[in-house]
């Protein structure tokens, strides 16, 4: 049999099928997720997320989420992974990355006015990343099933701009990417996680809370940062490796902070075939609302 | 959609590997039906989008000498061969071939490159080994960490000693009745498991980065 129809001339299959899950199941989530938010401070955030092909050809539903908030000067961003081997991934995922913004939130606006900025941020981040396990905790209970059902990724960040510079806080559990371009530099904010074997990494729900506390860390930019991004493994392993093609990532997202909706922009570019590629793609960047030339 | 396919060097590969006996005690009816669910397990795969983007495939043969009478290449370049049986089984000397190519033909995750998927590895032998196989077998036992593979070993009918099958994994399958169906039901299992495997390869969490196998079919069972 001629075998040349199967591909494209990059090697993409043409055989994948979109699929839509049994109408039976609950827990429903929307196959693309869009927001968009413009912060008192000058600065926007967009994220967005799509169904990868692989959840398209199986009927499934997408497993990554996002959320977003801001407060006052602040600005933070969550991404999350659902395990693709936890049955309610989905549920996790988002349980995680929305119960987090909201009770960084809280904290960020009952934070003494006297506090160092940097200890707003860590304790912050650390309640959000506590909140989060603690809700995936619940939500198993309430379920019946093991926590482990819920397991999911998580990459946190919270942002306040300074006078001069920005100061930033991070977290990280599991594979994916906190990155920022400042100045013409590009630096990865945390260490990804990844396991002994490509495509293993570690969940929020693989140790108790308290185990990731010592993983925030805060950090102050002497100069603004024309953009900071987080982002799932499914559009972070495609730029791998990253000195050599994370540049081109942030080529391709400069534009679409021109763009009147870029959130709608961010989602179409989500949709790039490229082969090997097949899991959910999420990414939430944040920049200043008038952008600075890259 | 737009494409943004950077260079053709950094797609994760799932890397398969076939070692089959082809010694002279599968003659006739048995490696007909080899050929068959090969042949059956290539036309599964081409099937599977997944697949057809990061499988790679390799087949090594062992009678007197070990061949790799496919190396690991792309899914849809793939060639397969008609295999005849005869002669000895040279376990030894496969799993010194195979040894060799994992350490040759897959690449490692580093900082500077994308490696491959943890390679899947699929031996089915109906034999004693008739070389000196321990050396080796222990050799791809103790492979580092960041080079190892999932093997799943068959053993087709009572001729088969468990014992080396166990020295050389921990997942050990076995066929009591060999019959062609049996072999093709066994093809079968191989493609749902690398189609499993090439579809959740994001899916595992550190400390259970095994690949999650389907049950094998009725006749095949699972030796713990």
């Amino acid at each position: 049999m001629s075998n040349v129809a199967m591909t494209t001339d990059s090697g993409v299959a043409t055989n994948w099928l979109t699929l839509e899950p049994d109408p039976e199941l609950g827990d429903r989530v929307p196959h693309t997720l869009t927001q968009a938010m413009t912060t008192a401070s000058g600065w926007s955030m967009v994220a967005a997320s799509r169904r990868g092909k692989g959840h398209a050809h199986q009927g499934s539903f997408r497993e990554d989420s996002f959320a977003l908030g801001q407060t006052g000067p602040w600005q933070l961003m969550v991404v999350a992974d659902g395990g693709g081997s936890c049955p309610l991934a989905r549920v996790g995922s988002r349980l995680a990355a929305e119960s987090a913004v909201s009770t960084i939130i809280k904290y960020l606006e009952a934070a003494p006015p006297d506090l160092d900025l940097a200890k707003v941020i860590k304790i912050s981040l650390q309640h959000g990343l506590r909140q989060a396990w603690e809700s995936l905790a619940a939500e198993a209970e309430q379920r019946g099933v093991i926590l482990r059902d819920l397991g999911t990724t998580f990459l946190g960040m919270i942002h306040r701009p300074l006078d001069e510079g920005s100061l930033l806080g991070v977290v990280q559990v599991g594979d994916g990417l906190l990155a920022a371009k400042i100045g013409d530099k590009i630096i990865t904010l945390a260490e990804p996680d990844t396991g002994e074997a490509v495509g293993s990494t570690y969940f929020l729900t693989s140790l108790h809370w308290k185990e990731w506390l010592d993983r925030v860390s805060v950090g102050t930019f002497a100069q603004t940062p024309q953009m900071i991004v987080a982002m799932c493994d499914g559009v972070a392993d495609d730029f791998i490796p990253y000195d050599n093609y994370l540049p081109k990532l942030f080529d391709y997202l400069h534009p679409l902070t021109q763009q009147p909706q870029p959130e709608t922009a961010l989602l179409d570019l989500l949709g790039y075939n490229k082969r090997g590629s097949f899991d959910d793609r999420t990414l939430a960047m944040l920049y200043p609302t008038q952008a600075q030339p890259l | 959609m737009m494409d943004m396919n950077f260079g053709g060097g950094d797609v994760r590969r799932l890397p398969i590997y076939l070692l089959l006996d082809i010694s002279g005690s599968m003659s006739g009816a048995p490696i007909q039906a080899v050929n068959q669910g090969v042949s059956l397990l290539y036309n599964e795969l081409m099937n599977d989008p997944s697949a057809i983007e990061t499988a790679y495939l390799a087949i090594i043969t062992f009678a007197s000498e070990a061949k790799m009478v496919v190396p690991l290449t792309e899914l849809t370049q793939v060639q397969i061969p008609y295999l005849q049986a005869s002669g000895s089984t040279s376990l030894g000397a496969a799993l010194g071939v195979l040894n060799h190519s994992l350490d040759h033909d897959v690449r490692p995750n580093s900082p500077t490159q994308k490696g491959d998927y943890k390679p899947l590895v699929f031996l089915m032998t109906d034999g004693m080994p008739t070389d000196h196989w321990e050396q080796a077998a222990d050799a791809i036992k103790q492979r580092p960490k960041q080079k190892v593979a999932t093997i799943i070993a068959l053993g087709c009918g009572g001729g088969v000693d468990v014992n080396t099958l166990k020295r050389i994994t921990e997942v050990v399958l076995m066929m009591d009745n060999v019959t062609p169906d049996q072999i093709t039901q066994y093809f079968k299992w191989v493609s749902q498991s690398i189609s499993k495997a090439s579809v959740a390869i994001n899916a595992a969490a550190v400390g259970e980065a095994k690949v999650d196998l389907p049950p094998p079919p009725s006749g095949i069972q699972v030796v713990l």
